[in-house]
């Protein structure tokens, strides 16, 4: 996997220069809890192609807001309201409610619970 | 006055085979927007697998996500701790591996056709693929010792070995399975009332099955070239003679030929893997706890199967995430129901083969 | 289409692909993955059977005097053979047999005593350690 670091500030201009549809398959958004801060993890791998992951990332605080890739990318709406969901994270745009009702356990993946 | 209506498609519905639910608004018969809410079946299982199971459990617990996928999940996590653990597994339990992947796409793509018959009002057919797919779980059964649940993969290899005998029986039945999926294709290609259900409806082109990701035998019946088994090259699938398989139409039609002329292939498949399976162990011991992060794709019978893990040199591992093929394919669905027939909804539904077990995991 | 046709009709005349189950048994292929039994006279009693298991179908519950009992709860078990591949004297001691686990009736108690047994046994290798400890000090 080759990891590419950016930033919540850059992350859009980072992925629109970058992401190609007719080139790149976007896999999915992934996050990662690492004990004090949020690592979100973009992930994508060329079309017929046998090279590795390519894998952009970013780290951020548990209360910040980050944008929404949705412009770029019109399906990763899924990937984003799950890691909305299981972190309890804020993306902008993004609502809570994909697969956890209101009255479930909030963010059960983040480490403090 | 409001020019549209909603008409909810589930969670309950007579034609709809798992627990998700669409919004239709529609015009007339004429379906203008879809929303889709997938999460009814959330179990937890990341959160199991991260807080109450070790990682040489995990391959039973994966398993347990899907029952049509059941050895597809448990390989692709096995192949990512495989990465971080450095364990190098031996060209026999490869090619064993491939064998039951092919095995499991063949009753896969069957049931999915046998659905798609049925919701186009073809309820005979639907039995007889039924009645055929048996010889398939027949031969899965012989080899792993259980029709459904396998358990056959585990970390190091496999679990079970295959004696002359099963390698008879395999390629008994498959010889007996190829005509019968001919016949199929024949009432699939020819059949004129189910032609009318299937030709230029839920259709797809290459374009929009890029912008939204499509995957699997949704994207290939549009003509996008994805497929995992031509990307890695982790399995020898060139050796065994794989050969990618499109369509350009991209509607139902195009999907069921997809799957069917899949099954051939898988056929042919089967048969040059019993014909070279190489010497070797099965299974390589297994030492360490996995310290580090890595990805495995896979592709399964609806598409590609994804997974992220890790570890933290503790026997519990800090983080699985599983990418399911539905789960990336429902905004390429929502998007072809725009613009069709509500009547059509369950036949289109029943084409994309959905798994809802596996979407909200 | 024709041949379609004529399919259906000859179908009628053929027996049925379902078999009368209950009264006509199933044929199982060899080697199918039953339930999992157990030997005390060859056990070593080094619990690794109790570690790998997925679902935690197997327990040992331990009594002061040092010695173990073996649990066994089919109803929870997955038939995954892990236990076997574990053991050190697979076939002695612990061996999967061909035979069909069986659905339980309420009357089996699958869940309430067996989550009760699981505590204890927590409780009674802890109770065990305990008095190890304060036979070592004195």
């Amino acid at each position: 996997m080759k990891k590419i670091e950016t930033n919540s500030e850059n992350l859009k201009d980072d992925i629109s220069a970058f992401y190609d549809y007719k080139i790149w398959h976007y896999i999915t958004v992934n996050g990662v809890d690492l004990g004090d801060k949020m690592e979100i993890q973009y992930l994508f791998k060329k079309y017929g192609n046998k090279e590795e992951v390519v894998c952009y990332f970013l780290t951020m605080d548990y209360e910040k807001e980050i944008p929404s890739i949705v412009s770029i990318i019109p399906s990763a709406y899924l990937g984003e309201g799950e890691v909305v969901d299981m972190f309890g994270v804020k993306i902008k745009e993004i609502p809570k409610g994909l697969l956890l009702e209101e009255d479930s356990c909030q963010a059960p993946l983040r480490k403090a619970q | 006055m409001k020019k549209t209506i909603n008409i909810p498609y589930g969670s309950q519905h007579i034609a709809l085979l798992e627990p998700v639910r669409f919004q239709f608004e529609t015009q007339n018969e004429k379906i203008v927007g879809v929303k889709a809410d997938i999460g009814y079946v959330h179990r937890g299982i990341e959160k199991a697998c991260t807080s109450t199971f070790e990682y040489k459990q995990i391959p039973s617990v994966v398993a347990r996500v899907c029952g049509l996928c059941a050895i597809t999940h448990s390989l692709t996590y096995v192949m990512a701790v495989e990465q971080i653990i450095d364990v190098n597994v031996s060209e026999k339990a490869k090619y064993l591996r491939m064998l039951m992947v092919e095995l499991d796409r063949i009753h896969s793509h069957m049931l999915c056709l046998s659905h798609t018959a049925e919701n186009a009002g073809y309820e005979a057919l639907f039995m007889q693929i039924m009645a055929d797919r048996e010889i398939i779980m027949d031969i899965q059964e012989a080899i792993s010792g259980n029709r459904v649940q396998f358990d056959f993969v585990c970390i190091g290899g496999v679990n079970r070995d295959i004696t002359d005998e099963i390698v008879k029986f395999i390629i008994k039945s498959l010889n007996e399975l190829q005509p019968k999926i001919e016949d199929i294709f024949d009432m699939f290609e020819n059949n004129w009332s189910l032609s009318l259900k299937y030709k230029g409806i839920g259709a797809i082109t290459k374009e929009n099955a890029s912008i939204y990701n499509a995957l699997g035998p949704l994207a290939r019946a549009a003509g996008l070239e994805t497929d995992v088994r031509a990307e890695s090259d982790y399995y020898p699938y060139e050796k065994i003679g794989y050969k990618m398989i499109l369509e350009q139409t991209g509607d139902i039609y195009g999907r069921n030929r997809v799957r069917l002329r899949e099954i051939l292939s898988s056929i042919d498949m089967i048969k040059n893997i019993l014909c070279d399976i190489p010497e070797g162990n099965i299974i390589e011991k297994v030492k360490g706890k996995p310290n580090g992060e890595s990805v495995a794709r896979l592709e399964a019978p609806r598409g590609e199967i994804f997974y992220y893990l890790k570890g933290v040199k503790q026997a519990m591992l800090d983080r699985v995430r599983t990418k399911t093929p539905t789960f990336s394919g429902i905004p390429a669905m929502v998007e072809i129901f725009k613009g069709q027939e509500y009547g059509d909804v369950p036949a289109i539904l029943a084409s994309f083969d959905p798994c809802m077990s596996c979407t909200a995991k | 289409m024709i041949s379609a046709i004529t399919k259906a009709f000859s179908n009628l005349l053929k027996k049925p692909y379902t078999c009368n189950y209950p009264v006509t048994p199933v044929i199982k292929p060899k080697n199918y993955r039953g339930l999992i039994k157990f030997n005390d006279e060859y056990c070593i009693w080094c619990d690794k059977c109790e570690k790998v298991c997925p679902p935690n179908a197997i327990i040992f519950k331990q009594f002061e005097d040092g010695h173990k009992v073996y649990n066994y709860n089919p109803y929870l078990c997955i038939y995954c053979g892990d236990c076997i591949r574990a053991c050190p004297k697979t076939g002695d001691a612990l061996w999967q047999c061909e035979e069909k686990g069986l659905p339980s009736i309420s009357k089996d108690a699958p869940n309430d005593d067996w989550f009760i047994l699981e505590k204890e046994a927590k409780q009674s290798r802890e109770n065990y350690k305990a008095i190890k400890a304060a036979k070592k000090k004195s």
